[in-house]
Protein backbone atom coordinates (compact mmCIF):
# COMPACT_ATOMS: atom_id res chain seq x y z
CA UNK A 1 0.00 0.00 0.00
CA UNK A 2 0.85 3.43 -0.52
CA UNK A 3 3.29 4.55 2.56
CA UNK A 4 4.80 8.17 2.80
CA UNK A 5 7.92 9.37 4.77
CA UNK A 6 7.15 13.43 5.81
CA UNK A 7 10.86 14.42 6.04
CA UNK A 8 9.43 18.01 6.40
CA UNK A 9 10.07 18.64 10.50
CA UNK A 10 13.41 17.20 9.75
CA UNK A 11 14.09 19.53 6.76
CA UNK A 12 12.85 22.30 8.69
CA UNK A 13 14.79 22.20 11.66
CA UNK A 14 18.05 21.83 9.23
CA UNK A 15 17.18 25.20 7.78
CA UNK A 16 16.53 26.67 11.21
CA UNK A 17 19.60 25.48 12.23
CA UNK A 18 21.38 26.77 8.66
CA UNK A 19 20.16 30.25 9.06
CA UNK A 20 22.06 30.46 12.45
CA UNK A 21 25.49 29.40 10.84
CA UNK A 22 27.40 31.52 9.39
CA UNK A 23 28.78 31.49 6.60
CA UNK A 24 25.26 30.65 5.11
CA UNK A 25 25.05 27.73 2.80
CA UNK A 26 24.57 28.40 -0.81
CA UNK A 27 23.20 24.72 -1.20
CA UNK A 28 18.86 24.06 -1.50
CA UNK A 29 18.18 21.01 -1.34
CA UNK A 30 15.00 18.33 -0.70
CA UNK A 31 14.92 15.04 0.14
CA UNK A 32 11.68 13.33 -2.24
CA UNK A 33 9.40 11.24 0.24
CA UNK A 34 8.70 7.19 -0.76
CA UNK A 35 5.44 6.75 -2.50
CA UNK A 36 4.62 3.11 -2.86
CA UNK A 37 2.07 2.36 -5.46
CA UNK A 38 0.98 -1.44 -5.92
CA UNK A 39 -0.39 -2.97 -8.89
CA UNK A 40 -3.58 -5.61 -9.01
CA UNK A 41 -2.84 -9.18 -9.17
CA UNK A 42 -2.25 -10.87 -12.62
CA UNK A 43 0.12 -12.84 -15.18
CA UNK A 44 2.84 -9.70 -16.35
CA UNK A 45 2.40 -7.44 -13.15
CA UNK A 46 6.11 -8.03 -12.52
CA UNK A 47 7.41 -7.07 -16.10
CA UNK A 48 5.28 -3.96 -16.10
CA UNK A 49 6.78 -3.11 -12.90
CA UNK A 50 10.12 -4.00 -13.66
CA UNK A 51 9.99 -2.30 -17.67
CA UNK A 52 7.39 0.66 -16.72
CA UNK A 53 8.96 1.61 -13.93
CA UNK A 54 12.59 1.99 -15.08
CA UNK A 55 11.64 5.32 -16.66
CA UNK A 56 8.53 5.97 -14.14
CA UNK A 57 6.30 5.22 -11.12
CA UNK A 58 3.61 2.65 -11.91
CA UNK A 59 1.02 5.13 -10.94
CA UNK A 60 1.32 6.23 -14.09
CA UNK A 61 -0.91 3.69 -14.88
CA UNK A 62 -2.84 3.40 -12.17
CA UNK A 63 -3.97 6.73 -12.74
CA UNK A 64 -5.43 6.32 -16.21
CA UNK A 65 -9.20 6.04 -16.71
CA UNK A 66 -9.84 2.11 -17.84
CA UNK A 67 -8.71 1.56 -21.93
CA UNK A 68 -9.08 -1.59 -24.30
CA UNK A 69 -6.66 -3.63 -24.61
CA UNK A 70 -5.96 -2.04 -27.95
CA UNK A 71 -5.47 1.49 -26.56
CA UNK A 72 -3.07 -0.02 -23.69
CA UNK A 73 -1.37 -1.61 -27.27
CA UNK A 74 -0.66 2.21 -28.59
CA UNK A 75 0.13 3.72 -25.10
CA UNK A 76 3.42 0.84 -25.23
CA UNK A 77 3.61 1.16 -28.64
CA UNK A 78 4.42 5.30 -28.07
CA UNK A 79 7.03 4.66 -25.15
CA UNK A 80 8.93 2.02 -27.02
CA UNK A 81 9.04 4.26 -30.45
CA UNK A 82 8.72 8.51 -28.72
CA UNK A 83 10.88 7.20 -25.21
CA UNK A 84 13.21 4.19 -26.03
CA UNK A 85 11.37 2.34 -24.02
CA UNK A 86 14.04 -0.77 -23.63
CA UNK A 87 10.61 -3.48 -23.65
CA UNK A 88 11.80 -6.70 -25.81
CA UNK A 89 9.41 -7.78 -28.40
CA UNK A 90 8.61 -10.97 -26.39
CA UNK A 91 7.55 -8.83 -23.16
CA UNK A 92 5.25 -6.49 -25.29
CA UNK A 93 2.67 -9.64 -25.64
CA UNK A 94 2.10 -10.06 -21.86
CA UNK A 95 2.68 -6.27 -20.75
CA UNK A 96 -0.09 -5.20 -23.35
CA UNK A 97 -2.24 -8.32 -21.96
CA UNK A 98 -1.74 -7.53 -18.34
CA UNK A 99 -2.70 -4.32 -18.67
CA UNK A 100 -5.59 -4.86 -20.83
CA UNK A 101 -7.04 -6.82 -18.31
CA UNK A 102 -6.04 -5.32 -14.81
CA UNK A 103 -6.78 -2.07 -16.19
CA UNK A 104 -9.19 -2.63 -19.42
CA UNK A 105 -12.41 -1.81 -19.92
CA UNK B 1 -24.30 45.33 -11.34
CA UNK B 2 -25.75 41.88 -12.61
CA UNK B 3 -28.56 43.27 -14.28
CA UNK B 4 -28.03 42.51 -17.38
CA UNK B 5 -29.81 39.32 -18.96
CA UNK B 6 -28.22 37.38 -21.28
CA UNK B 7 -29.50 35.01 -23.20
CA UNK B 8 -27.84 31.79 -24.60
CA UNK B 9 -28.07 32.87 -28.75
CA UNK B 10 -25.39 35.67 -27.37
CA UNK B 11 -23.11 32.80 -25.96
CA UNK B 12 -23.96 30.29 -29.34
CA UNK B 13 -22.31 33.80 -31.25
CA UNK B 14 -19.43 34.39 -28.69
CA UNK B 15 -17.96 30.28 -28.73
CA UNK B 16 -18.53 30.65 -32.53
CA UNK B 17 -18.08 27.54 -34.61
CA UNK B 18 -16.41 25.50 -31.81
CA UNK B 19 -19.49 24.45 -29.82
CA UNK B 20 -20.73 22.88 -33.33
CA UNK B 21 -17.58 20.71 -33.47
CA UNK B 22 -17.82 18.71 -30.34
CA UNK B 23 -19.87 16.75 -27.92
CA UNK B 24 -19.15 15.83 -25.07
CA UNK B 25 -21.37 14.77 -22.26
CA UNK B 26 -22.55 16.01 -19.02
CA UNK B 27 -21.13 13.08 -16.56
CA UNK B 28 -20.63 13.63 -12.61
CA UNK B 29 -17.52 14.37 -11.83
CA UNK B 30 -17.39 11.73 -9.36
CA UNK B 31 -17.34 8.84 -11.68
CA UNK B 32 -14.83 10.01 -13.93
CA UNK B 33 -11.80 10.63 -11.17
CA UNK B 34 -9.50 8.00 -9.74
CA UNK B 35 -9.51 8.15 -5.95
CA UNK B 36 -6.49 10.50 -5.64
CA UNK B 37 -4.42 10.26 -2.71
CA UNK B 38 -3.26 13.85 -0.06
CA UNK B 39 0.87 13.68 -0.13
CA UNK B 40 3.03 15.98 1.47
CA UNK B 41 6.28 17.02 -0.34
CA UNK B 42 9.18 19.20 0.47
CA UNK B 43 8.27 23.24 0.57
CA UNK B 44 4.58 22.13 -0.22
CA UNK B 45 1.16 21.64 1.38
CA UNK B 46 -1.31 18.67 1.00
CA UNK B 47 -1.81 18.12 -2.85
CA UNK B 48 -3.18 15.66 -4.36
CA UNK B 49 -0.92 12.47 -5.96
CA UNK B 50 -1.03 11.60 -9.72
CA UNK B 51 2.34 10.49 -9.65
CA UNK B 52 5.45 9.77 -7.53
CA UNK B 53 8.56 9.46 -9.75
CA UNK B 54 8.04 12.03 -11.58
CA UNK B 55 5.89 13.83 -9.12
CA UNK B 56 2.58 15.29 -10.63
CA UNK B 57 0.81 17.00 -8.00
CA UNK B 58 -2.94 18.34 -7.76
CA UNK B 59 -4.55 21.54 -5.85
CA UNK B 60 -7.08 20.51 -3.92
CA UNK B 61 -10.54 22.65 -4.90
CA UNK B 62 -11.04 24.49 -1.55
CA UNK B 63 -7.82 26.46 -1.97
CA UNK B 64 -9.06 27.98 -5.24
CA UNK B 65 -10.70 30.40 -2.76
CA UNK B 66 -7.85 32.54 -2.44
CA UNK B 67 -7.06 35.57 -4.65
CA UNK B 68 -3.15 34.02 -5.04
CA UNK B 69 -2.62 30.64 -4.61
CA UNK B 70 -0.35 30.11 -1.63
CA UNK B 71 3.63 29.32 -2.62
CA UNK B 72 2.95 25.89 -1.06
CA UNK B 73 -0.05 25.03 -2.90
CA UNK B 74 0.82 25.69 -6.17
CA UNK B 75 0.61 22.05 -8.51
CA UNK B 76 3.87 20.46 -9.34
CA UNK B 77 4.32 18.93 -12.95
CA UNK B 78 7.51 17.58 -14.09
CA UNK B 79 8.45 15.32 -17.22
CA UNK B 80 11.26 13.28 -16.64
CA UNK B 81 12.31 11.48 -13.65
CA UNK B 82 15.40 12.80 -13.03
CA UNK B 83 14.40 16.00 -10.97
CA UNK B 84 16.76 18.18 -9.61
CA UNK B 85 16.60 18.13 -5.76
CA UNK B 86 19.28 20.07 -5.11
CA UNK B 87 21.01 23.07 -6.32
CA UNK B 88 24.07 24.66 -5.29
CA UNK B 89 23.73 28.42 -6.34
CA UNK B 90 27.75 29.10 -5.80
CA UNK B 91 28.07 26.71 -9.07
CA UNK B 92 24.06 27.20 -10.76
CA UNK B 93 24.67 29.84 -13.68
CA UNK B 94 22.04 30.52 -16.22
CA UNK B 95 23.44 30.22 -19.61
CA UNK B 96 22.12 32.86 -22.59
CA UNK B 97 24.20 31.33 -26.17
CA UNK B 98 23.33 30.29 -29.47
CA UNK B 99 22.90 32.61 -32.35
CA UNK B 100 24.13 35.51 -30.14
CA UNK B 101 27.18 37.93 -30.15
CA UNK B 102 28.35 36.40 -27.29
CA UNK B 103 27.55 33.69 -24.70
CA UNK B 104 26.70 34.93 -20.71
CA UNK B 105 26.55 33.07 -17.81
CA UNK B 106 25.21 34.75 -15.26
CA UNK B 107 24.83 34.05 -11.72
CA UNK B 108 21.36 34.35 -9.05
CA UNK B 109 23.21 37.41 -7.95
CA UNK B 110 23.63 39.12 -11.28
CA UNK B 111 19.76 38.11 -12.52
CA UNK B 112 18.49 39.87 -9.69
CA UNK B 113 20.76 42.61 -9.07
CA UNK B 114 22.13 43.04 -12.78
CA UNK B 115 18.41 43.78 -14.44
CA UNK B 116 15.37 45.64 -13.53
CA UNK B 117 13.44 43.47 -11.52
CA UNK B 118 9.68 42.92 -13.04
CA UNK B 119 6.45 41.72 -10.53
CA UNK B 120 3.37 40.82 -11.67
CA UNK B 121 0.02 38.22 -10.93
CA UNK B 122 -0.30 35.60 -13.63
CA UNK B 123 -2.67 32.29 -13.81
CA UNK B 124 -0.21 29.21 -14.27
CA UNK B 125 -1.99 26.47 -15.85
CA UNK B 126 -1.13 23.12 -17.39
CA UNK B 127 -1.79 22.45 -20.46
CA UNK B 128 -3.71 18.85 -19.54
CA UNK B 129 -5.52 20.51 -16.96
CA UNK B 130 -9.39 19.27 -16.89
CA UNK B 131 -8.24 16.22 -18.42
CA UNK B 132 -9.75 14.02 -16.99
CA UNK B 133 -13.47 15.60 -17.70
CA UNK B 134 -12.64 14.67 -21.50
CA UNK B 135 -15.15 12.04 -23.53
CA UNK B 136 -14.30 9.83 -25.16
CA UNK B 137 -11.38 9.27 -22.19
CA UNK B 138 -7.74 10.22 -23.37
CA UNK B 139 -4.21 8.71 -21.93
CA UNK B 140 -1.64 11.38 -19.95
CA UNK B 141 -1.93 13.03 -16.43
CA UNK B 142 -5.61 12.51 -14.88
CA UNK B 143 -5.61 15.94 -13.84
CA UNK B 144 -9.16 17.35 -12.54
CA UNK B 145 -9.35 21.17 -12.07
CA UNK B 146 -6.10 21.22 -10.51
CA UNK B 147 -3.14 22.10 -12.41
CA UNK B 148 -4.11 25.42 -12.03
CA UNK B 149 -2.53 28.69 -9.94
CA UNK B 150 -2.52 32.48 -9.56
CA UNK B 151 1.15 33.56 -8.25
CA UNK B 152 2.78 36.75 -7.91
CA UNK B 153 5.96 36.46 -10.41
CA UNK B 154 8.88 38.66 -9.77
CA UNK B 155 11.74 38.45 -12.27
CA UNK B 156 14.15 39.60 -14.95
CA UNK B 157 12.79 40.43 -18.79
CA UNK B 158 13.71 37.77 -20.92
CA UNK B 159 14.19 40.34 -23.84
CA UNK B 160 16.42 42.01 -21.20
CA UNK B 161 18.89 39.05 -20.70
CA UNK B 162 18.77 37.81 -24.65
CA UNK B 163 20.27 42.14 -25.20
CA UNK B 164 22.98 40.88 -22.71
CA UNK B 165 23.98 38.29 -25.07
CA UNK B 166 22.92 40.09 -28.19
CA UNK B 167 20.71 37.99 -30.15
CA UNK B 168 21.73 37.76 -33.94
CA UNK B 169 19.94 38.04 -37.29
CA UNK B 170 18.27 35.23 -38.61
CA UNK B 171 17.54 33.93 -35.38
CA UNK B 172 13.45 32.46 -35.26
CA UNK B 173 13.21 30.70 -31.88
CA UNK B 174 14.66 30.73 -28.36
CA UNK B 175 15.11 26.90 -26.54
CA UNK B 176 14.82 26.56 -22.70
CA UNK B 177 16.23 23.92 -21.39
CA UNK B 178 16.29 22.92 -16.75
CA UNK B 179 18.11 21.22 -14.65
CA UNK B 180 15.62 18.13 -14.91
CA UNK B 181 17.16 15.16 -17.08
CA UNK B 182 16.25 11.73 -18.93
CA UNK B 183 16.02 8.34 -17.30
CA UNK B 184 17.21 6.72 -20.19
CA UNK B 185 19.73 8.59 -23.02
CA UNK B 186 16.82 7.57 -25.48
CA UNK B 187 14.63 9.40 -23.82
CA UNK B 188 13.86 13.55 -25.35
CA UNK B 189 14.93 16.56 -22.94
CA UNK B 190 12.57 18.55 -21.57
CA UNK B 191 13.74 21.64 -23.97
CA UNK B 192 10.42 24.43 -24.75
CA UNK B 193 10.85 26.85 -27.76
CA UNK B 194 8.76 29.65 -28.29
CA UNK B 195 8.79 32.17 -31.55
CA UNK B 196 11.72 35.00 -31.03
CA UNK B 197 8.76 37.73 -31.00
CA UNK B 198 7.03 36.12 -28.48
CA UNK B 199 10.85 36.18 -26.46
CA UNK B 200 11.20 39.50 -26.99
CA UNK B 201 7.42 40.48 -25.26
CA UNK B 202 9.23 42.73 -22.28
CA UNK B 203 6.22 40.73 -19.88
CA UNK B 204 8.23 37.70 -20.56
CA UNK B 205 10.56 37.24 -17.74
CA UNK B 206 12.64 34.19 -16.14
CA UNK B 207 11.35 34.72 -12.46
CA UNK B 208 13.20 33.98 -9.29
CA UNK B 209 10.58 34.57 -7.07
CA UNK B 210 7.12 33.29 -6.19
CA UNK B 211 4.71 35.08 -4.00
CA UNK B 212 7.79 37.47 -2.98
CA UNK B 213 9.79 34.27 -1.86
CA UNK B 214 12.46 32.24 -3.64
CA UNK B 215 10.97 29.23 -5.71
CA UNK B 216 10.53 26.20 -4.09
CA UNK B 217 12.35 22.87 -5.69
CA UNK B 218 9.22 21.27 -7.07
CA UNK B 219 8.14 24.50 -8.73
CA UNK B 220 11.78 25.58 -10.19
CA UNK B 221 14.11 26.94 -7.78
CA UNK B 222 16.10 28.62 -8.70
CA UNK B 223 14.33 30.36 -11.61
CA UNK B 224 11.78 29.59 -14.04
CA UNK B 225 10.52 30.69 -17.08
CA UNK B 226 7.10 32.89 -17.20
CA UNK B 227 5.50 33.25 -20.41
CA UNK B 228 2.01 34.97 -19.06
CA UNK B 229 -0.82 34.32 -20.95
CA UNK B 230 0.42 30.83 -22.38
CA UNK B 231 0.37 27.23 -21.43
CA UNK B 232 2.47 26.19 -18.79
CA UNK B 233 4.65 23.75 -20.72
CA UNK B 234 6.37 26.66 -22.03
CA UNK B 235 6.97 28.14 -18.21
CA UNK B 236 10.47 25.55 -17.92
CA UNK B 237 11.11 25.15 -14.50
CA UNK B 238 15.30 24.67 -12.79
CA UNK B 239 16.16 26.98 -15.74
CA UNK B 240 20.04 26.56 -16.87
CA UNK B 241 20.10 27.13 -20.97
CA UNK B 242 18.37 29.54 -22.90
CA UNK B 243 19.68 29.29 -26.25
CA UNK B 244 18.79 31.32 -29.66
CA UNK B 245 17.77 29.35 -32.73
CA UNK B 246 18.10 29.77 -36.20
CA UNK B 247 15.87 27.19 -37.27
CA UNK B 248 12.44 25.81 -35.46
CA UNK B 249 13.26 23.28 -32.96
CA UNK B 250 13.16 19.55 -33.66
CA UNK B 251 12.58 18.38 -30.59
CA UNK B 252 10.37 16.02 -29.78
CA UNK B 253 8.48 18.02 -26.71
CA UNK B 254 7.89 21.08 -29.47
CA UNK B 255 7.36 18.16 -32.59
CA UNK B 256 5.02 15.86 -31.25
CA UNK B 257 3.92 16.57 -27.57
CA UNK B 258 1.82 20.07 -26.82
CA UNK B 259 0.25 20.01 -30.11
CA UNK B 260 -3.18 21.24 -30.99
CA UNK B 261 -5.62 20.61 -33.80
CA UNK B 262 -4.73 23.25 -36.44
CA UNK B 263 -8.09 23.76 -36.54
CA UNK B 264 -10.41 27.39 -34.99
CA UNK B 265 -11.34 26.06 -31.95
CA UNK B 266 -8.20 23.82 -31.71
CA UNK B 267 -10.37 20.80 -31.35
CA UNK B 268 -11.46 17.75 -33.47
CA UNK B 269 -14.62 16.10 -33.83
CA UNK B 270 -14.62 13.34 -30.46
CA UNK B 271 -12.38 10.31 -31.33
CA UNK B 272 -10.76 11.89 -34.60
CA UNK B 273 -7.19 12.40 -35.90
CA UNK B 274 -6.46 15.70 -36.53
CA UNK B 275 -4.98 15.80 -39.98
CA UNK B 276 -2.74 18.98 -38.78
CA UNK B 277 -1.23 20.19 -35.82
CA UNK B 278 0.36 23.63 -34.04
CA UNK B 279 2.20 23.81 -30.78
CA UNK B 280 -0.44 25.00 -28.47
CA UNK B 281 0.28 28.16 -27.58
CA UNK B 282 -1.88 30.85 -25.38
CA UNK B 283 -4.85 29.20 -23.18
CA UNK B 284 -8.38 29.89 -23.56
CA UNK B 285 -11.22 31.18 -21.20
CA UNK B 286 -12.07 29.78 -18.32
CA UNK B 287 -14.40 30.20 -15.35
CA UNK B 288 -14.69 28.23 -12.62
CA UNK B 289 -17.59 27.70 -9.68
CA UNK B 290 -15.26 27.17 -6.11
CA UNK B 291 -18.49 27.60 -3.65
CA UNK B 292 -20.77 26.15 -3.45
CA UNK B 293 -19.31 22.49 -4.35
CA UNK B 294 -20.50 20.07 -6.22
CA UNK B 295 -23.78 17.98 -3.92
CA UNK B 296 -23.29 20.71 -1.52
CA UNK B 297 -26.92 20.97 0.32
CA UNK B 298 -28.29 24.51 0.46
CA UNK B 299 -31.20 25.48 2.94
CA UNK B 300 -34.13 27.11 0.88
CA UNK B 301 -35.07 30.60 1.65
CA UNK B 302 -31.56 31.77 2.93
CA UNK B 303 -29.32 33.97 0.88
CA UNK B 304 -25.72 32.68 0.06
CA UNK B 305 -23.42 33.10 -2.70
CA UNK B 306 -22.25 31.30 -5.66
CA UNK B 307 -18.42 32.28 -5.99
CA UNK B 308 -15.65 31.55 -8.51
CA UNK B 309 -12.66 32.85 -10.27
CA UNK B 310 -12.21 33.49 -14.25
CA UNK B 311 -8.81 33.93 -16.52
CA UNK B 312 -8.40 34.39 -20.49
CA UNK B 313 -4.94 33.87 -22.29
CA UNK B 314 -4.24 37.41 -21.13
CA UNK B 315 -6.91 39.68 -22.27
CA UNK B 316 -8.54 40.12 -19.16
CA UNK B 317 -12.54 38.97 -18.42
CA UNK B 318 -15.09 41.13 -19.42
CA UNK B 319 -17.72 39.59 -17.85
CA UNK B 320 -18.98 36.00 -15.88
CA UNK B 321 -22.68 35.10 -16.27
CA UNK B 322 -24.32 32.54 -13.91
CA UNK B 323 -26.88 30.69 -14.17
CA UNK B 324 -29.18 29.19 -11.05
CA UNK B 325 -31.65 26.73 -13.24
CA UNK B 326 -29.40 25.06 -15.57
CA UNK B 327 -28.92 27.77 -17.96
CA UNK B 328 -32.58 28.16 -18.43
CA UNK B 329 -31.86 31.96 -17.73
CA UNK B 330 -28.57 33.96 -17.16
CA UNK B 331 -27.14 36.90 -14.98
CA UNK B 332 -24.01 39.01 -14.28
CA UNK B 333 -21.81 38.01 -11.78
CA UNK B 334 -19.93 40.94 -9.46
CA UNK B 335 -16.00 40.99 -10.49
CA UNK B 336 -13.76 41.71 -7.51
CA UNK B 337 -10.40 42.96 -7.16
CA UNK B 338 -8.67 43.46 -10.32
CA UNK B 339 -4.84 42.20 -10.21
CA UNK B 340 -4.05 42.90 -14.15
CA UNK B 341 -4.98 41.15 -17.46
CA UNK B 342 -2.66 37.90 -17.09
CA UNK B 343 -4.67 37.37 -12.97
CA UNK B 344 -7.66 35.71 -12.87
CA UNK B 345 -10.32 37.52 -10.99
CA UNK B 346 -12.54 36.50 -8.61
CA UNK B 347 -16.88 36.82 -9.32
CA UNK B 348 -19.55 36.65 -7.06
CA UNK B 349 -23.18 36.26 -6.93
CA UNK B 350 -25.96 36.42 -4.36
CA UNK B 351 -28.27 33.89 -5.17
CA UNK B 352 -31.35 32.54 -2.72
CA UNK B 353 -32.56 29.66 -3.93
CA UNK B 354 -36.50 29.05 -2.83
CA UNK B 355 -37.64 26.11 -4.65
CA UNK B 356 -36.44 22.82 -2.98
CA UNK B 357 -34.88 20.12 -5.53
CA UNK B 358 -31.60 19.76 -7.64
CA UNK B 359 -30.47 23.01 -8.49
CA UNK B 360 -27.94 23.37 -11.46
CA UNK B 361 -25.33 26.32 -11.24
CA UNK B 362 -23.72 27.34 -14.12
CA UNK B 363 -21.14 29.89 -15.02
CA UNK B 364 -19.71 31.05 -18.33
CA UNK B 365 -16.95 33.91 -18.56
CA UNK B 366 -16.14 36.27 -21.88
CA UNK B 367 -12.51 38.09 -22.25
CA UNK B 368 -12.25 41.22 -23.49
CA UNK B 369 -11.63 40.17 -26.70
CA UNK B 370 -15.34 38.03 -26.95
CA UNK B 371 -13.57 34.74 -26.52
CA UNK B 372 -15.74 32.31 -23.94
CA UNK B 373 -16.50 28.97 -23.53
CA UNK B 374 -18.69 26.35 -25.11
CA UNK B 375 -21.50 24.22 -24.18
CA UNK B 376 -19.88 21.03 -24.86
CA UNK B 377 -16.42 20.49 -24.65
CA UNK B 378 -13.71 21.07 -27.24
CA UNK B 379 -11.79 17.69 -28.14
CA UNK B 380 -8.23 17.28 -29.30
CA UNK B 381 -6.77 13.46 -28.59
CA UNK B 382 -3.77 14.92 -26.52
CA UNK B 383 -6.78 16.48 -23.89
CA UNK B 384 -5.38 20.14 -23.84
CA UNK B 385 -7.38 23.81 -23.30
CA UNK B 386 -10.12 22.35 -21.41
CA UNK B 387 -12.49 25.11 -21.07
CA UNK B 388 -16.02 23.75 -20.70
CA UNK B 389 -18.56 25.72 -19.41
CA UNK B 390 -19.06 24.38 -15.63
CA UNK B 391 -22.14 22.75 -13.99
CA UNK B 392 -22.11 22.20 -10.38
CA UNK B 393 -25.59 20.28 -9.13
CA UNK B 394 -26.39 21.45 -5.71
CA UNK B 395 -29.23 20.38 -3.16
CA UNK B 396 -31.70 22.98 -1.80
CA UNK B 397 -33.60 21.97 0.78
Amino acid sequence: MKTIIPLLLALAATAVAAETDAPRSTIHAITLPKVATELRPGPGREKVQGYCGVCHSVDYIVMQPPFAKEKWGEIVAKMIKAFGAPIPKDAREEIVGYLGTAYGK
Amino acid sequence: MGAKRLTRRDFLKAAGTATAMAAVGTVPLELLAFDKKLVRYPEKTDLLLLTSRPPQLEMPHQLFRELVTPTDALFVRWHLSGIPTEVDLATWRLTVGGNTERTVALTMDELQKGFEPVTYTAVIQCAGNGRSFFEPRVPGGQWGDGALGNVTWTGARLKDLLARAGVKKGSVEVAFNGLDTPPLPTVPDFIKSIPVDTALDPEVIVAYAMNGAPLPMLNGFPARLVVPGWYATYWVKALSDITVLTKTSDNFWMTTAYRVPDTPCACVPPGEKPQRTVPITRMSTRSMIVEPQAGARLPAGRETEVMGIAFSGGYGIRDVAVSVDGGATWREARLGKDLGRHSWIQWRYPWRPEQKGTCRIMARATNAIGESQPFEGLWNPAGYRWNRIETVDVTVG
